[in-house]
């Protein structure tokens, strides 16, 4: 019998019915926010044509050279506007077929067939064809291309080929099982399918934007202002009822960096739809009936302290243990988010498999820090020494100054480096670093996460070499039992917990606001019919957006 | 005036080389290296990253760099940008109308309010309305540009919608809207200046009210307006205008908090980008920009004192 991606990753459903209570967290779409918006049903039509400005957090700086990129949610929300990937996920956590018209692997999930859609155009008018996905494939992974995808071909190095086998099919061959490798297609919206005419011009590859997705780009685009985009008229889709999608005529995202200005900006009437990840910039927005808010409690990125485990003290069990057992992090909960975030207890979200909810959150014990404190400084020479890393913005700042006052309370001595944020990702590659203030591994198929944590891997930010986490990292992806899958990444979480390689803060929470006339966020239904997911880690199809008369 | 000229280029060239060099020296000071910055993945990429040094220029010694730049800046290029390999002329031409609208809206804006206001304070010299205006320039001065920016923002962008709270419409896109999108960063640019200058305006004016030639045009029947705006306001003026022309600098400054804030795509928010992104040579471009157009406004400032007062013409003839 072949094995079907569909339930070889659709894991998440599977851990849900195991872990049925796990799975309570419940999305609220399109939440109104005024009691008497609520009693009124939405059920009037989508109606074409006008125009959303979109405010987000972060100015796309770098450019839309996808296998180059390094996207966050508002690299991500531009890339799903524009591009089209080959799957996305459904409310349920499947994958289903986007630009593919399937995907299927063999029994042993080592080769993968990819059909895809006839008929459909990038904006230059080219046809999307099997020579065009391979060529999207190997530029992902580094192979045979102009561009330069450092990132993508570290995550992209167990496909072996990519083979053209018909004018619309494509065989990817794996080094080893690869259950998840439409995981991997999807990777939170960034592996957007480009036009040839992109991908092969390194020099125009970031600024001259070729998918084929529901908008293009309106005339061309100064790297550090608004991105402007119009509706695509041969776009491929339209809606449950056979209107032509997407509904805009255009949609600009504009970066405002400033969250109280993009919430500003909103309530003057500049924005149409914002996001924001900050819990005190929601309770400006809920309970206002000028704005609709859309949040999410499922599919979310975990924010925690990371500790450098590749070198002294944090090489030693008992510092990352007293590291841990000083930390408060119900107090940096009230002091971040006004104590309204989860608190999370493993880098899996509710509803991913490996999820546990056995595993306790961190709790302080002042008095257990101290005595392991004095283990370590007996086997250092007298020495506690860290060094947190932190990027400038305020609420980290104030943060780090709170850690640093609890952490000392226990006989940890800090050094505070202030550093910008590429900066600090950079130490935090090169190991440069004791605690780094994280926030990662949003809610997808639990291999997603083998890059970060993979003994030897460059990408592996804690340093850390645990044969253990390999033994499971390696069973989670080769593995073709979704049993045996979940199982591996509970261990991993168990792993994580007992090693305490790192200190887990909350799940963080993303919420998208629009004035009250903005609908259709969370977007239409999947070509299959079934809903998308909801806010994953903040992202959403922007293609069912429109605006109520 | 070809002394004249020849003294401006000398000036021109002279601060140029100083404030690039020395923005050159500073940016060198930033932790971090461009280089990882474009390439920040893996650890086995050093020949990748020897390439692209190479590339950049990046492998020569700093002072090489510092000319090759200059020797570019010279035959009109401005460089590229590293990751998106967009021309700094690119960014410029679309950025520096929106600067150049913004300065020159926020000096309009404070001169216009503070030229009357302050001749009125000088005019009525320690009355209740000197007083009022006194205090206000005082607290406008204490209240840095970003801290009332975001309070005009929430209150008048947003509480009252009275303004936009940010983003920008070019001027093709309707005058009227357009004048709406820059009235926030206007007022924000605006409010300071209008404290020193009114201050400076005040002072001057009240000096110039006790000279004689003041006293001979009032024993001649001449109304206090007349006098005020015909005979006291152009002398007072000069120390007005080298501050209004110095401080190009101040608002330029300004201006990269105040376009980030607000959203506008101007020449501070590619400075600004610059600087995080540890773009060497586009802020070095930018800056020379800047530069280049500080000198030109004060030689501008320059001619305007021979129009004002006729004293220095024939002083410098």
């Amino acid at each position: 019998m072949r094995h079907s991606w569909r339930a070889g990753i659709g894991v998440a459903a599977i851990a849900c019915a195991v872990l049925a209570a796990a799975c309570g967290g419940e999305t609220t779409p399109v939440q109104p926010a005024s009691e008497q918006a609520a009693d009124e049903p939405d059920d009037s039509a989508p109606r074409q044509g006008g125009k959303v400005v979109y405010g987000v957090e972060a100015d796309v700086g770098g450019g839309f050279c996808l296998p180059e990129a390094e996207h966050a949610i508002s690299g991500w929300l531009v890339d799903m506007s524009v591009y089209d990937p080959l799957v996305y996920p459904n409310e349920d956590g499947e994958l289903v077929p986007y630009l593919a018209e399937s995907v299927t692997s063999n029994a042993a999930a080592t080769k993968w067939t990819i059909e895809l859609r006839d008929g459909i155009t990038f904006h230059d008018g080219s046809a999307l064809d099997a020579e065009t996905v391979k060529l999207n494939l190997d530029a992902y992974r580094g192979h045979e291309t102009v561009l330069s995808p450092l990132l993508w071909a570290i995550v992209l190095q167990d496909i072996a080929d990519v083979r053209v086998t018909g004018p619309l099919s494509v065989v990817v061959t794996t080094e080893r099982p690869w259950v998840s490798l439409p995981w991997f297609l999807f990777s939170t919206g960034r592996m957007g399918m480009m036009g040839r005419a992109q991908l092969e011009n390194k020099e125009q590859c970031p600024t001259e934007l070729v998918g084929t997705g529901p908008f293009r780009l309106a005339g061309s685009w100064t790297p550090g202002t608004a991105i402007e985009l119009e509706r695509n008229p041969d776009y491929w889709r339209t809606d449950e009822d056979g209107a032509q999608l997407p509904y805009l005529d255009e949609l600009t995202f504009q970066p405002v960096s400033e969250p109280s200005q993009r919430i500003n900006q909103l309530e003057g009437g500049q924005l149409q739809a914002m996001h924001t990840s900050k819990s005190s910039e929601l309770d400006r927005l809920q309970g206002d009936a000028r704005f609709e808010v859309v949040t999410t409690d499922r599919g979310r990125e975990v924010n925690y302290y990371l500790l450098n485990a590749g070198r002294p003290p944090f090489d030693d069990i008992d510092a990352r243990r007293a590291f841990a057992a000083a930390v408060d992090i119900e107090a940096m909960n009230a002091l971040r988010n006004q104590g309204s975030a989860t608190l999370a207890n493993g880098p899996f979200d509710v509803g991913v498999p490996g999820h546990l909810e056995e595993l306790p959150t961190n709790e302080r014990d002042l008095d257990e820090a101290r005595a392991l404190v004095e283990q370590v400084k007996a086997r250092n020479g007298g020495r506690f020494d860290v060094t947190f890393v932190v990027n400038p913005d305020t609420g980290t700042q104030a943060e780090a100054e709170i850690l640093e006052q609890q952490v000392e309370e226990a006989g940890i001595a800090v050094t505070l480096e202030r550093v910008d944020q590429p900066t600090e990702i950079n130490r935090g590659l090169g190991g440069d670093f004791d605690v780094l203030f994280w926030r990662l591994h949003p809610g997808e198929d639990p291999d997603t996460q083998y890059t970060w944590w993979y003994g030897g891997y460059p990408t592996n930010f804690n340093h850390f070499a645990d044969p253990e986490l390999d033994r499971l990292l390696d069973l989670g992806r080769t593995s073709t039992d979704d049993g045996e899958r979940v199982a591996a990444y509970e261990d991993v979480n168990r792993r994580f917990s007992e090693q305490q390689y790192n200190v887990w803060k909350w799940y963080t929470d993303w919420t998208v606001a629009t004035s009250a006339d903005v609908r259709g966020v969370l977007g239409p239904a999947l070509p299959d019919g079934s809903a998308p997911f909801p806010l994953l880690a903040g992202l959403h199809p922007t293609l069912g957006i429109w605006i109520e008369e | 005036v070809a002394r004249r000229i020849a003294l401006l280029l000398a000036r021109l060239v002279t601060v140029l080389l100083l404030v690039t060099f020395g923005i050159f020296l500073l940016v060198r000071l930033l932790p971090g290296d461009p280089v990882e910055r474009i390439i920040p993945y893996g650890m086995d990429v050093e020949a990748e990253r020897a390439e692209l040094r190479e590339e950049l220029g990046l492998d020569q010694p700093a002072f090489g760099q510092y000319l090759d730049w200059l020797s570019r800046l010279v035959r009109g290029d401005l460089g590229t940008d590293y990751v998106t390999r967009t021309p700094v002329r690119t960014t410029l031409s679309a950025a520096l109308p929106v600067t150049l609208q913004v300065l020159v809206y926020a000096q309009v804006l404070a001169l216009l309010v503070a030229v009357p206001v302050g001749v009125l304070a000088a005019y009525r010299s320690r009355s209740r309305f000197d007083r009022v205006t006194s205090t206000t320039a005082f607290g406008l001065l204490a209240v840095p540009d970003f801290v009332l920016g975001l309070y005009l923002a929430y209150f008048v962008g947003a509480r009252f919608g009275w303004l936009p709270a940010g983003g920008y419409v070019a001027p093709g896109d309707g005058i009227a809207e357009h004048l709406r999108s820059m009235a926030l960063p206007t007022m924000s640019l605006a409010a300071g200046q209008v404290a020193i200058y009114l201050r400076l305006l005040r002072s001057d004016m009240i000096a110039t009210l006790q000279e004689n030639f003041v006293t001979v045009a009032r024993s001649k029947g001449l109304t206090d307006r007349y006098v005020l705006w015909r005979h006291a306001l152009r002398p007072s003026s000069l120390t007005l205008l080298t501050v209004a022309g110095l401080n190009v600098g101040t608002l330029v400054g300004g201006a990269v908090v105040i376009e980030n804030l607000f959203s506008l795509p101007g020449v501070g928010t590619q400075v600004y980008r610059a600087i995080v992104g540890q773009q060497y040579v586009v802020l070095q471009s930018y800056v020379a920009v800047i530069a280049i157009a500080y000198v030109l406004v004060n030689f501008a400032v320059d001619l305007l004192y021979t129009i004002l007062d006729p004293r220095i013409r024939d002083a410098r003839a």
